[in-house]
């Protein structure tokens, strides 16, 4: 486990001090709408639910954002935004079980302390930050080095790389270490950049 | 967008924490079992062999400690129990311990401060100092032992070739080798189950643990006894006796003979060696070297009084004082410290200057004054009292401005770790000031971001921008070029303007219109059009300037067709209304404008602003600061009036506006 860093002052600082614009806007979509996503589905919604979900919720923060008193120390982001995302999936329920006058079960997150809500937000932001990093630096190998890399994450030993694909070993472990710095590094960069 | 965008494979986050922080943690297991560098061997005790290496880790050169026994489990046990007594003390005149374990070679080492200097043994032995400097590290030991005590600790191998001197004179006591608890039993046998070998006085095999001379009677006896702290009292005052003599305590004796002299307390006496050795300290070494443990020093704190009351000039509570013998301690203390004394006296009892002063005159009418010194040194003793207290006062203030003096120390190590904390928050300003378009404040603040934080995130693309928008493009390209998230499309930009403009420094209006296009070509975000245009490198161009450019600009990025910059301004205020930064317009029509900022009015000609519809409240009253000729502000329904109720100028509605 990494520590959690307080989350830096990049795209958060410009939309805490007013700064929004159609481009941080993009940029905050770009960052958060996944992940957002990704939290709402951990919640049990259903993709259709969710997709709703993720575009309120992310008006939600947009529109909070300015209220979001900038500490590290004290709140951090990504708890304070799964509290809002929180909040909108459970209104959404409320409002789903008055309509169909039935009753669908409230999430669990309702009840969720600090440290759980923290470790499924720590969760889904490092499945959703090492994939985009993954995709970002996906264009800069080759098809054949990215190969050997995909067939380690499956969980394919050296060996049996070699043998699907006939590149040497060496190479193969040369291949995975390449690709592999390239990926932290952009996990790295985007973290600091989102964070 | 489609639902892939959700899409995500879960097997790569993994990576995230080797990514984050944990790769230096990997550094250092890698590097662990090759952290020391090959040693040399510089010094051998009975038990370790001491190397000098360098740590990779931390880059300081260190002294290893080797145990020479190497495959003895029992010495090896000892030998990791003294690194963690060791490393348990942190007090400046004990050795610092690194670290500790099995080196690459499977042997057990540890690791602490390589210090350069002399033992104290070899110092005495070559007579290079004087005693009093001798007494001076002599307080240091007392203050090593008296605090490793208050740990609960006793060295019980305090001896001079274990207390090392620094080229500065600093003093650190080493060896805790057979350190242990306080209050631990001694004895001969093994088989004793509540004692564990390793604190025996003896070793089966007959040899003395400790050094005779230095060991106090009862660890030198056979009998079960309690070790404590008197133990340790005894060492130093043997220490003492060392520097007072240049010899060890029983120094020519074997060590039978030197077991049953310690017994029995016969020791030869200081003066045998040193006939002019200072009453006192003999007085006081006596004491601390008493074969009885409650005729000795209770605590080294006690010891230390002692010693400090002598440096001092003062009865210690090791002499007996008799009057005759104060009056020659007070005339001494009146040549060494006239001054201070003098003062006292004055003060708190003239009657005994005058005294003092008929005393240096004429000895013989001392002598028959005697009856009277006594009674004045009788009345003397309150005033005494408070010099005593000033002297441990002064004693302790000095031991205040050393700890101050450690502390200050840390505090240093603590401002590099603050620096590097504070770098975010440079970088913070520095981008908030380029947000406000302050180019210089905002170049000086990512720079000193940069200094405390070389690789701080994202502070060297800023720092390229706004170097670009200074159009200092060869040392944006320096910037670009150190940032590591890859922003491709301004180094290339920058690359590419470096050829078309040579001297940017001289640029014309021709080159802006250059630098406009290559935006163009880079498809540059508005931000960096506004970064350019509001930037002090375009101060050069005329009024007519800036509207012509203006003009221009809405060509190239809107592709409106070029006429009149009058005819214009409707579309350029709707579409792009930043351009008309510093044209000499009078009024703002900025109602369609859909972006917040609000920086293009500043100026002297502007006279009337019509705001967007929806405006950023602090930036935009900064804004409305900078016009100091307006008259007039037009504000939208929707905005709220409450923003604008410090302003002089008259704040009306769009409706307000004459047609
Ligand atoms: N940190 C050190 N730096 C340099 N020399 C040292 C250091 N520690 C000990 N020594 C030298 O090594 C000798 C042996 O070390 P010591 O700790 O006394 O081991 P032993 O337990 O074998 O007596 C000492 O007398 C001293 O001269
Ligand atoms: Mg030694």
């Amino acid at each position: 486990m990494t520590d959690f860093q307080p989350t830096r002052v990049t795209l958060l600082q410009r939309l805490c001090n007013d700064e929004k614009d159609d481009l941080s806007w993009e940029e905050f979509t770009d960052a958060y709408k996944r992940y957002i996503y990704l939290l709402i589905r951990g919640m049990h919604i259903d993709h259709h639910d969710a997709e709703d979900l993720t575009q309120t919720s992310l008006l939600g923060v947009w529109e909070k954002i300015s209220s979001f008193d900038y500490s590290p120390e004290e709140c951090k982001f990504r708890t304070w935004l799964y509290r809002i995302v929180r909040n909108k999936v459970i209104d959404h329920i409320r409002k789903a079980n008055t309509k169909k006058n039935k009753k669908v079960e409230i999430p669990d997150a309702e009840t969720h302390s600090d440290p759980e809500i923290y470790n499924i937000a720590e969760k889904e932001w490092r499945a959703h930050i090492s994939d985009r990093a993954y995709s970002n630096i996906k264009g800069n190998f080759s098809e054949k080095v990215m190969q050997c890399f995909d067939l380690s994450l499956e969980g394919k030993s050296t060996a049996e790389i070699a043998a699907t694909t006939g590149i040497a070993e060496a190479t193969i472990y040369v291949y995975k270490q390449r690709v592999k710095d390239a990926l932290c590094h952009e996990i790295r960069v985007l973290n600091d950049k989102w964070s | 967008m489609d639902d892939n965008e959700y899409k995500l494979n879960r097997n790569v986050s993994d990576f995230f924490d080797e990514a984050l922080g944990l790769g230096l943690a990997e550094d250092i297991k890698l590097s662990q079992s090759d952290r020391y560098l090959p040693g040399k061997e510089i010094a051998r005790g009975g038990m370790k062999s001491i190397e000098s290496t360098v740590d990779t880790l931390t880059g300081r050169e260190v002294a290893k400690a080797l145990l020479i026994a190497k495959d003895d489990p029992e010495k090896t046990e000892r030998f990791f129990h003294e690194a963690r007594i060791c490393a348990s003390l942190e007090h400046p005149n004990i050795v610092p311990v690194y670290d500790t374990g099995f080196d690459k070679n499977g042997l057990p080492f540890f690791t602490m401060r390589l210090l350069g200097g002399q033992t104290l043994q070899k110092k005495v032995k070559n007579a290079q100092s004087s005693v009093a400097d001798l007494i001076d590290v002599f307080v240091k030991i007392c203050d090593a032992v008296s605090y490793a005590h208050s740990q609960g600790i006793i060295h019980r191998d305090l001896k001079p070739d274990n207390i090392q001197i620094g080229g500065f004179g600093e003093v650190q006591v080493c060896d805790w080798g057979l350190a242990c608890s306080h209050g631990f039993k001694t004895a001969h046998s093994i088989h004793e189950s509540d004692t564990k070998e390793y604190i025996l006085p003896v070793t089966l095999d007959g040899m003395i643990k400790g050094t005779p001379g230095y060991l106090a009677p009862e660890q030198a006896s056979s009998e079960k006894q309690e070790l404590t702290a008197a133990a340790d009292i005894y060492s130093l005052g043997a220490i003492l006796y060392f520097i007072l003599t240049g010899k060890a305590p029983l120094e020519d004796c074997d060590t039978l003979s030197s077991i049953q002299k310690t017994l029995a307390g016969d020791i030869t006496p200081i003066k045998v060696f040193n006939p002019d050795a200072s009453h006192s300290l003999t007085a006081i070494c006596n004491k601390a070297m008493a074969v009885e443990i409650q005729d000795r020093y209770q605590s080294v704190e006690e010891l230390k009084n002692d010693l400090l009351k002598y440096q001092h000039g003062f009865p210690t509570s090791a002499e007996e004082a008799g009057a005759w013998g104060a009056l020659k301690l007070l005339i001494k203390r009146n040549q060494r410290i006239a001054s201070l004394i003098l003062v006292f006296f004055l003060v708190f009892n003239s009657a005994l200057v005058l005294f003092l002063l008929n005393l240096s005159e004429k000895e013989k009418e001392a002598r028959r004054a005697e009856a009277l010194a006594i009674e004045a040194a009788d009345q003397a003793r309150d005033s005494e009292q408070a010099t005593l207290e000033a002297m441990s006062m002064l004693a302790a203030s000095e031991k205040q401005t050393r700890e101050t003096l450690e502390n200050l120390q840390k505090m240093t190590d603590e401002k590099k770790l603050a620096s590097q904390k504070a770098a975010p928050r440079f970088l913070r300003e520095g981008k908030m000031s380029f947000n406000h378009f302050e180019h210089y404040k905002a170049l000086e603040q990512l720079n000193q971001a940069i200094e405390l934080h070389p690789n701080i995130a994202t502070a060297h693309e800023y720092k390229g921008r706004v170097l670009m928008s200074l159009l200092r493009y060869q040392e944006a390209e320096i910037s670009y070029l150190r940032d590591k998230s890859t922003r491709n499309t301004f180094l290339n930009f920058v690359k590419e303007i470096k050829t078309q403009i040579p001297d940017p420094a001289k640029a014309n209006y021709q080159d802006i219109l250059t630098i406009l296009s290559l935006y163009k070509k880079y498809s540059f975000a508005t931000i960096q059009i506004e970064e350019l245009f509001y930037s002090p490198a375009l101060d050069f161009l005329s009024t007519e300037q800036r509207q012509d450019l203006a003009v221009d600009a809405a060509h190239i990025f809107q592709g409106f067709k070029k006429s009149e910059f009058n005819k214009m301004l409707p579309v350029i205020s709707n579409s792009m209304p930043l351009v008309l930064y510093k044209t000499g317009l009078k009024t703002f029509d900025l109602r369609k404008h859909r972006k917040i900022k609000t920086y293009m009015i500043r100026g002297h000609a502007t006279e009337v602003v019509m705001l967007p519809k929806v405006i950023i409240p602090s930036p935009t009253l900064e804004d409305i600061d900078a016009c100091p000729n307006l008259k007039q502000i037009y504000i939208s329904s929707s905005t709220e009036l409450d923003f604008f109720k410090n302003l002089k100028v008259p704040v009306l509605n769009y409706k307000d506006i004459p047609q």
